[in-house]
């Protein structure tokens, strides 16, 4: 077989030019650290790389988003905990407050305190963050959420908008709460009232109601909205429902159901959470009609205003001791009820903090599994890559080598 | 006697001169490009009667022969067109995917960053600064819209030139070949063979020529050879060439397309038939870049009517209803500039299409063709596959009808019969991407409608409004005003909607509602969501949300569109889009690259038989050289015998 000269040394050309290609195209991947650089590298790994990288950036900002609602959420508690500080010392004021010996001149001095704790819980519930939102305004973020009125009092005045960001695929966590909820509806205790039927022949009157169980007297207005207290021979009585017009079960030393049960003047009777002291003497077909109340509801600074206002009225003689304590149980219930709201949504706040590790730690390991796996489809194995560029510059020596050699091969260089 | 010893010594000398001569002019030619090594063939000279006896008579040159070998020289022309044509395609892709896969001129990076900003935002929607963040990101975004498309035309553009180019490359080539047709015909009938050189110069032409275009070629008797592109188009026959000249294409004014002219008739080629670097090329307009520049396109269009739309919904930082986030992609402008008439078309170019963008979902990025057929019909090509997508009846203007997505109306003109149109929705969408927003403050990331619980329910129930499907109900001042109030009966197991006109929009509606269905009738367009367990009379209210600047539910919903499969009928996200262009792209690269390595490797190979058939070796030549010079060195020899011979002869005298 015949080769032509030329094309024998273009031959040779050739393979020292691919060789040079293959050396500079491993001496790329070991400086650049990459093995896929354009999708025509490796179009199903570069695939793979771009969905990973996106996943990544998203999981970067969901771990950004976390670290920012932690801060948040960690603001808000740090108030809570003050607030719940103030009204544990409102409470405490309360119960000295009761002390039957204290003289006018030391109410007044109690009231002055209080007066300073409703200021201090209002700068409290009107805290703002460093860029200057209330962190208690709902959404309205700029509007400050408790105000004095023309009345002088508390009003919330923002509204039950809650932030929430994002920190995971489909998984929102709320940062903040609504004042509204918290601090600007505290049931105030309802007030039950009892009349006698206009009928009545008898001498029965209720010589005092008392609320014995709140929250049981609160659960019954839910479905009940009167009843009825009727008399009948012996005497002796049961309660009515007057919705169902059913007798309802009776709670009393003397028996416990739907009676009718025996009476007796200065007998207390109880049904509801509502305690009543009966006395006088009915006659068959008498009754009394027994309402649950309404309920209002107050802000908490109007709560802790309240208790201020029945010391100084107490001390000017407004009111009479009687009176007074009774306030001051309203105002205890009050505070209590508020001392819940913060409390649940101080366990809230743990809940959601929880809740955010444990996503941050799942984002984190993710994040990791995924760069392992980015690492392994992107960038090169620099073993490998190191040795093939040893490998390929030493065939490039061979073909420049060999290129020389067989160049020099001719039969002239014989012709003498 | 001694004569005859005279003359065939004579001969040998002269023949051995002769190829001496030719040996020297093949090593002379070693490195000529096309060159064909010439060899001498020798024959014995016609003997003559001499007393009884056929002596011998000498030696001749009987043929100068050409090592030359039709079959694999149109075997090297056929692989040279190959490889041009591969590798051309193969390098304009390359270039492609390295913009579309690099973090600085690729799209992903900067989607994730915009949306990113949009996040941050969300997180702290008072922020100015977080605004003015989302605003830079959303003018970067669409820079790097508007830089791709560049790169993309200017990308046709060097095609365009490119082509323009080979087809005056082409014309020139080919009327070279022709010229040297005519002189070889012109030398066949004159001396029976032509010489050598034109012959290697004729290979040589029509080699170049396959560099651009791939031929076939056809031996005629006079030693001409005709020239054919695509399957039987003649370019040169005999000592005629046909010009090829590139223009406008007269579909798609962007595009250059190759003409051919027979017979003073003008015939459009097909150029990813032709072959050669023009086959190539139009191949990677076909394959790469034109579904690549359309892919980009739509991923503008889903971006900004995703966007715009679900920013609409909300309220900006100062209570007003969201605007454009970005450039309008309905706009007069933007819809009036999506069909552009063939050239063909039977004046007066008065027709006027708009094409606007109702459901960017189920956009395909594809051309589309429309045509009016005959029989008054219109139908519509799907240019992408090749389908028939929209056909009807051409019943005069105006005529709508809605494809893919789109909603194409016939506004205005004399339609007529034959008429066509290139519908091309997403080419530009990319550079008429621009923000529409101006300030920080005018970034809609609350929504317009907050849901709140009277303060004096009972019952634990909490609302909250889940997504806003529409303003167009609140907004309004009749039936489904805000604030709606929602109450329950009692028992709570039904409710009652009354708007803010005081009008009942519904009563006795079944709580909980029936799984899967709203709160509230789908036509208030809010979606409610209500948690926690309502009492007996507890009342709901849904007002505007004056002064809700904290607000970022629809902040949430817009940076929620990163992941949310807005274009391919819900199938991918918007970076999926685009990394799947570019992924596209990518694969065709990296199998140009195998292409372009088989045919560069068969060129190699059709080469070197070639160079093995037509080329010279130096060593044979000097092994000749040797071997003729003795030959040479021998006859002068026997002319010196002969001259002896005639000395001994006179001195016998």
């Amino acid at each position: 077989m015949r080769i032509s000269t030329a094309e024998w040394a273009a031959q040779g050309l050739r393979a020292i030019l691919d060789r040079q290609a293959s050396v500079a195209d491993a001496q790329h991947q070991v400086s650049s650290g990459l093995r896929v650089e354009r999708a025509g590298d490796d179009p199903v790994a570069f695939a793979a790389i771009q969905r990973l990288e996106q996943d990544l950036s998203t999981t970067d900002q969901y771990q950004q988003n976390i670290a920012s609602a932690r801060q948040t959420l960690g603001a808000e508690e740090a108030v809570l905990q003050q607030v719940t500080e103030l009204l544990q010392s409102v409470r405490q004021l309360n119960i000295q407050a009761g002390d039957g010996a204290l003289d006018a001149g030391s109410r007044r001095a109690l009231a002055t305190e209080v007066r300073t704790r409703v200021d201090e819980l209002v700068a409290r519930l009107n805290q703002q963050n460093a860029q200057g939102e209330y962190l208690f305004a709902g959404y309205q973020s700029h509007r400050q959420p408790f105000a004095k009125d023309a009345t002088g009092h508390y009003q919330f005045e923002g509204d039950q908008g809650v932030r929430e960001l994002e920190v995971a695929p489909g998984v929102r966590t709320a940062v903040s709460h609504s004042g509204a909820a918290l601090f600007g509806a505290v049931l105030e205790p309802r007030d039950p009232t009892v009349a006698a039927d206009a009928a009545n022949t008898g001498t029965l009157i209720a010589s005092a109601v008392a609320v014995a169980e709140q929250a049981a007297l609160d659960a019954s207005a839910l479905s009940s909205t009167s009843w009825r207290i009727e008399f009948g021979a012996g005497p002796s009585y049961q309660v009515i429902d007057q919705g169902t017009g059913l007798p309802i079960a009776v709670d009393q030393p003397e028996g416990h159901g739907v009676g009718p049960i025996p009476y007796a003047s200065g007998q207390r009777v109880e049904f509801s959470g509502i305690n009543i002291e009966l006395s006088g003497a009915p006659n068959p077909g008498d009754r009394l009609l027994v309402t649950p109340g309404s309920q209002t509801q107050q802000s908490l600074p109007n709560i802790v205003a309240g208790l201020a206002d029945a010391l100084e009225q107490v001390a000017d003689g407004a009111i009479d001791e009687l009176e007074f304590q009774e306030r001051l149980a309203d105002a205890l219930i009050g505070v209590d009820q508020g001392l819940a709201h913060v409390d649940r949504a101080r366990g809230q706040i743990g809940g959601r903090l929880n809740g955010l590790d444990s996503i941050e730690a799942s984002n984190a390991d993710w994040q990791i599994a995924t760069q392992e796996t980015l690492t392994a489809l992107k960038e090169v194995d620099f073993a490998e890559a190191v040795s093939r560029l040893n490998l390929e510059s030493v065939a490039l020596q061979a073909a420049q080598q060999s290129y020389v050699r067989t160049m020099n091969l001719s039969l002239f260089n014989f012709l003498r | 006697m001694s004569s005859d010893l005279l003359n065939i010594a004579l001969s040998g000398v002269n023949a051995n001169r002769i190829r001496l001569g030719v040996t020297g002019q093949n090593i002379s030619n070693a490195n000529v490009e096309g060159y064909s090594r010439q060899d001498v063939r020798l024959a014995t000279r016609p003997s003559q009667l001499q007393g009884g006896f056929f002596l011998g008579n000498g030696v001749s040159v009987a043929e100068l022969q050409r090592a030359s070998d039709d079959f694999t020289v149109a075997q090297l022309h056929a692989d040279t067109a190959r490889h041009h044509e591969t590798d051309a395609y193969r390098q304009r892709l390359e270039a492609l995917d390295a913009v579309l896969s690099s973090d600085t001129m690729g799209l992903g990076g900067h989607l994730d960053r915009f949306f990113q900003s949009l996040q941050a935002a969300a997180d702290d929607p008072t922020s100015t600064v977080a605004r003015e963040v989302v605003l830079a990101e959303l003018t970067t975004l669409t820079e790097r819209f508007s830089a791709l498309q560049a790169r993309m035309d200017s990308e046709r553009a060097a095609v365009n030139t490119q082509l323009t180019y080979s087809a005056a490359q082409v014309t020139e080539l080919a009327s070279a070949v022709a010229d040297a047709n005519r002189a070889i015909a012109e030398r066949t009938s004159a001396q029976g063979t032509p010489p050598a050189e034109l012959l290697d110069q004729r290979d040589q032409l029509i080699r170049d020529l396959s560099r651009y275009v791939e031929v076939q070629t056809v031996k005629q008797s006079d030693g001409s050879v005709n020239l054919y592109v695509q399957k039987g188009l003649a370019l040169v026959v005999g000592g005629t060439a046909n010009p090829i000249d590139a223009a406008k294409h007269p579909l798609d004014r962007d595009t250059q397309a190759l003409y051919l002219t027979v017979n003073g008739h003008r015939e459009l080629l097909n150029g990813s038939k032709l072959g050669g670097e023009v086959g190539g090329l139009s191949r990677y307009l076909e394959d790469g870049l034109q579904p690549a520049q359309n892919e980009l396109g739509r991923v503008a269009l889903g971006l900004a009517d995703a966007m715009n739309r679900q920013h609409a919904l909300g309220m900006d930082r100062n209570g007003i209803g969201g605007g454009l986030l970005f450039s309008d992609p309905n706009s007069t402008y933007a819809t009036t500039h999506r069909a552009f008439p063939a050239e063909g078309n039977v004046g007066p170019a008065d027709r006027n299409i708009a094409v606007s963008i109702i459901d960017s979902q189920r956009l395909v990025a594809s051309d589309y063709r429309l045509e009016l057929t005959a029989s008054s019909n219109y139908a519509l090509i799907r240019l992408q596959d090749g389908a028939q997508v929209a056909a009807g009846p051409m019943t005069g203007v105006p005529l709508t009808f809605a494809v893919d997505g789109l909603e194409i109306e016939l506004t205005s003109g004399s339609f007529q019969s034959g008429d066509q149109f290139l519908i091309s929705p997403f080419r530009t969408a990319a550079a008429d991407l621009e923000p529409a927003i101006a300030a920080p403050a005018d970034l809609a990331l609350a929504q317009p409608v907050r849901g709140e619980a009277v303060l004096a329910n009972l019952g634990s129930a909490v609302i909250e409004v889940a997504a806003v499907n529409s303003r167009t109900a609140f907004d309004a001042s009749g039936s489904g005003a805000l604030p709606l109030e929602i109450q329950f009966a009692s028992p709570p197991t039904s409710y009652a909607v009354t708007d803010g006109g005081g009008g009942v929009v519904a009563t006795g509606l079944a709580y909980p509602p029936p799984a899967g269905s709203n709160l509230l009738p789908s036509q208030l367009g809010l979606q409610l969501h209500l948690s926690g367990t309502p009492a007996a009379g507890d009342r709901f209210v849904l007002e505007a949300n004056t002064g809700g600047i904290g607000d970022n539910r629809n902040g949430l919903a817009l940076g929620g569109l990163r992941n949310a499969a807005l274009l391919g009928t819900g199938t991918l996200s918007l970076r999926q889009a685009f990394d799947r262009a570019a992924g596209q792209v990518g694969s065709l690269s990296a199998q140009a690259q195998t292409e372009a390595g088989a045919a560069e490797s068969l060129l190699r190979g059709s080469e070197s038989s070639q160079a093995a058939f037509s080329g010279v070796n130096l060593d044979e030549e000097a092994a000749k050289m040797l071997e003729y010079e003795n030959a040479y060195n021998a006859s002068a020899r026997l002319i010196q015998v002969a001259d002896q011979l005639f000395d001994v002869l006179l001195d016998a005298f």
